[in-house]
């Protein structure tokens, strides 16, 4: 009897736990006996004793390859980005183009460790500049290409970012499809994970497109993904916020998250499983001065604020939309001030 | 809202009850069908296949219009969530109806469980160990202390007063929930109206109630403050059949408005939810008390809503327990467990005074 207590009050503590497991792969991103990501900026997609293949959830990385000569190939990469090494025993090759955003290199290095950095030429310029947003495309992969061909219209567009649900179930074939598609894109695409990609076992997830909650500045932004897509925020996933809200404080910020902490339609409540946690949550980002929240998981477009902060839900991707809304598949562009820390929102609609 | 479902609510019932047993053939027959002792095939059919076909366990102990009665329930519970989750679907979770298709739903799945819980009753609780519903009392008070286990949060105890006055049909109220630990308080009034009561030998009522609930996070500076109205419906659950004496069903739906404060950056936002709520729950000895096991699709208490694995999360509330009993005429003993994103649990002491209705 004893024990049987004992397991049920370890099965609630750990159905209370949920994403804590979660945030504990995020620290394994980028992680391998050949290369190791600083701060998982990249998931090693593929490994051998004489390649590495990255996918780069930021647009700048930093890396330690150890071995003395490595083809790096690193794919989700701007056009523009170039790789150096960060130490005078480090050679880097000519770059080699593999598709609109694949690149490989050749590293090397007299000491048989390589330091090696991703750099955005435009890294340090704060003058205004465009990122797209979208989210939800779940089951409507076989359409994702009419949104990707629309984006790649859109002039400026540095990359987009994506709330989550990418896929339906988040299975190996349907992230490999996802990023197959990819291909029609022409920008790199910066993700977390949404609920649906939590319908595998395993969460091939982290393999595919790496962390659910990183953080990366860019041209004066920051740009902060936070894992939601169990409906709350792992403790462990608070503890990096916190240092990644107080690293920012005085800079554009944006934040991105599958999950809206709180849902405007509040019958739906498509949103956080605590209202204590959502709010003090979003009280949170708005004391830190978080200056924009992104939100997919509900299939339609909503403009609101939380705790001061202005929010937009774009689960325009493809996914069974929302009836009557008025609005069918979409994106966002932003268009962003680093200097005054504005930013100015449109929605795109796709069809 | 909350009284079109209430309605349909009851509208399955009188569909699932042809021609109930009027009050004089019920009284006659549950004083011999109720089991005498614990039986334990009426018991195991309840579970298997009872799981599925419920009222299984009814069946095999010869309540043949009882078990027909609790399979249509679950048949019209089933209809009823399935429908609810396919209309969501097709609407795309539109705002214009996620209200009234929710509520549907979670009243058909609380049809469908609570079918299943009412047959293991009619067959496990002999005749001997059946309760009745206590008289209100004129004041009722209760002070009670929980742990709060999140893991995302300290780890809290947490103080809960409650009293409440019956006055005719009305009756007020007033709860608080003091979390010292995470600065956390949450104060609760409310205001409720008997609209209809069922008196013996059936015990049950539609209630019309009004609360305006405060709630302190006062570490990050945040107040809420909510306004609901909800529609509480009790049916006594011998309406189904005899070997049910002695239970109960609750199902209330209404809606919440309210406000959030956010202090430290001088913002407030508005707020509004849905209140839908299933309780099963029985009777202890002569007015003793009561058990109850609930369905809150609330997020806004301590508790919040169950964190759901997979593709799955979010969307629900919290699930708990409570107990209440008196030994004594005046004195008694509470005891709550529930289990959302938090887990709520707590023992207390219970007063009743009087008779107020």
């Amino acid at each position: 009897m004893k024990r049987a207590w004992c397991l049920a009050l370890l099965f609630v503590a750990s159905c209370l736990n949920l994403a804590e497991e979660r945030a504990l792969r995020d620290e394994t991103v980028g992680q391998h006996a050949l290369v190791h990501v600083d701060e998982g900026r990249a998931a090693v997609r593929a490994a051998s004793d004489t390649s590495v293949t990255l996918w780069a959830s930021a647009p700048e990385l930093e890396a330690t390859v150890h071995s003395g000569s490595l083809t790096l190939r690193i794919e989700n990469v701007l056009a523009d980005a170039a790789l150096v090494g960060l130490e005078p025993t480090t050679a880097v090759g000519e770059r080699l183009q593999r598709s609109a955003t694949e690149y490989e290199w050749q590293v090397t290095s007299s000491s048989g460790e390589a330091r090696v950095a991703l750099r955005a030429p435009d890294s340090s310029d704060v003058t205004p500049f465009r990122f797209l947003m979208f989210a939800d495309v779940q089951d409507a992969l076989d359409r994702v290409q009419d949104i990707y061909d629309v984006m790649n219209t859109v002039t400026d567009a540095r990359f987009v970012v994506m709330a989550g649900d990418l896929t339906e179930r988040g299975t190996e074939e349907q992230l490999a499809e996802f990023r197959e598609r990819l291909r029609g894109l022409a920008i790199p695409i910066y993700a977390t994970l949404g609920n649906h990609e939590l319908g595998a076992r395993g969460d091939p997830y982290y393999a595919w497109f790496g962390r659910g909650s990183h953080t990366f500045q860019f041209r004066g932004v920051q740009f902060t993904f936070v894992d939601t897509a169990s409906a709350t925020v792992a403790t462990r996933t608070r503890m990096w916020l916190d240092t990644w809200l107080e690293a920012a404080r005085e800079l554009a910020h944006v934040a991105i998250m599958h999950i809206p902490p709180i849902d405007p339609v509040g019958a739906r409540a498509g949103s956080f499983s605590s209202k204590n946690e959502a709010y003090v949550f979003l009280s949170e980002l708005a004391r830190a001065n978080v200056d924009l929240t992104l939100y997919g998981h509900v299939h339609s477009f909503h403009a609101f604020e939380n705790a001061g902060i202005p929010a937009f839900i774009a689960g325009g991707g493809g996914a069974l939309p929302e009836r009557m809304d008025g609005v069918g598949r979409h994106f966002l562009a932003v268009d962003v001030d680093p200097a005054s820390q504005r930013f100015e929102v449109a929605l795109i609609r796709v069809d | 809202m909350g009284t079109t479902i209430v309605g349909a609510f009851a509208c399955c019932m009188i569909v699932a009850l042809p021609r109930a047993a009027s009050g004089s053939e019920a009284v006659s027959a549950e004083t011999k069908h109720p089991p005498t002792s614990f039986e334990l095939l009426p018991v195991a059919a309840s579970l298997v296949p009872g799981f599925l076909l419920h009222g299984s366990g009814s069946f095999v102990a010869g309540e043949r219009t009882t078990a027909k009665r609790l399979l249509a329930i679950e048949g019209i519970g089933l209809g009823l969530a399935a429908s609810g989750i396919a209309m969501l679907a097709v609407t795309g979770a539109s705002r214009r109806f996620v209200a009234p298709l929710a509520g549907m739903t979670i009243g058909g799945g609380f049809a469908f469980v609570g079918s299943f819980l009412a047959d293991v009753y009619g067959v496990s609780v002999p005749a001997s160990r059946r309760g009745s519903p206590p008289a209100a009392p004129r004041l009722e008070a209760a002070l009670f202390t929980s742990y709060r286990y999140d893991p995302r949060a300290a780890t809290d105890a947490v103080i809960s007063p409650r009293v409440a006055a019956t006055f005719g049909s009305w009756t007020v109220g007033a709860e608080g929930q003091l979390a010292p630990n995470t600065a956390t308080s949450r104060l609760r009034g409310e205001l409720r109206y008997r609209i209809w009561q069922e008196s013996s030998p059936y015990f049950g009522f539609i209630d019309l109630q009004l609360a305006v609930t405060q709630l302190f996070l006062a570490a990050d500076e945040i107040d809420t403050t909510s306004v609901e109205l909800v529609v509480p419906l009790r049916f006594d659950l011998a309406h189904i059949g005899p070997t049910l004496r002695g239970a109960f069903a609750e199902l209330a739906f209404g809606g919440l408005i309210g406000t959030v404060n956010y202090d430290a950056v001088d913002s407030r936002d508005t707020d509004s939810a849905l209140m839908a709520r299933g309780t099963l729950g029985a009777y202890l000895g002569e007015g003793d008390g009561e058990v109850k096991l609930y369905y809150d699709h609330r997020r806004d208490t301590l508790a919040g809503g169950l964190l759901g694995g997979g593709v799955g999360a979010g969307f629900l509330g919290f699930v708990g327990a409570s107990a209440t009993w008196f030994p004594t005429r005046h004195l008694g003993a509470t005891a709550t467990v529930e289990v959302g994103s938090a887990l709520l649990a707590g023992v207390g002491l219970a007063m009743r005074l009087g008779e107020g209705r």
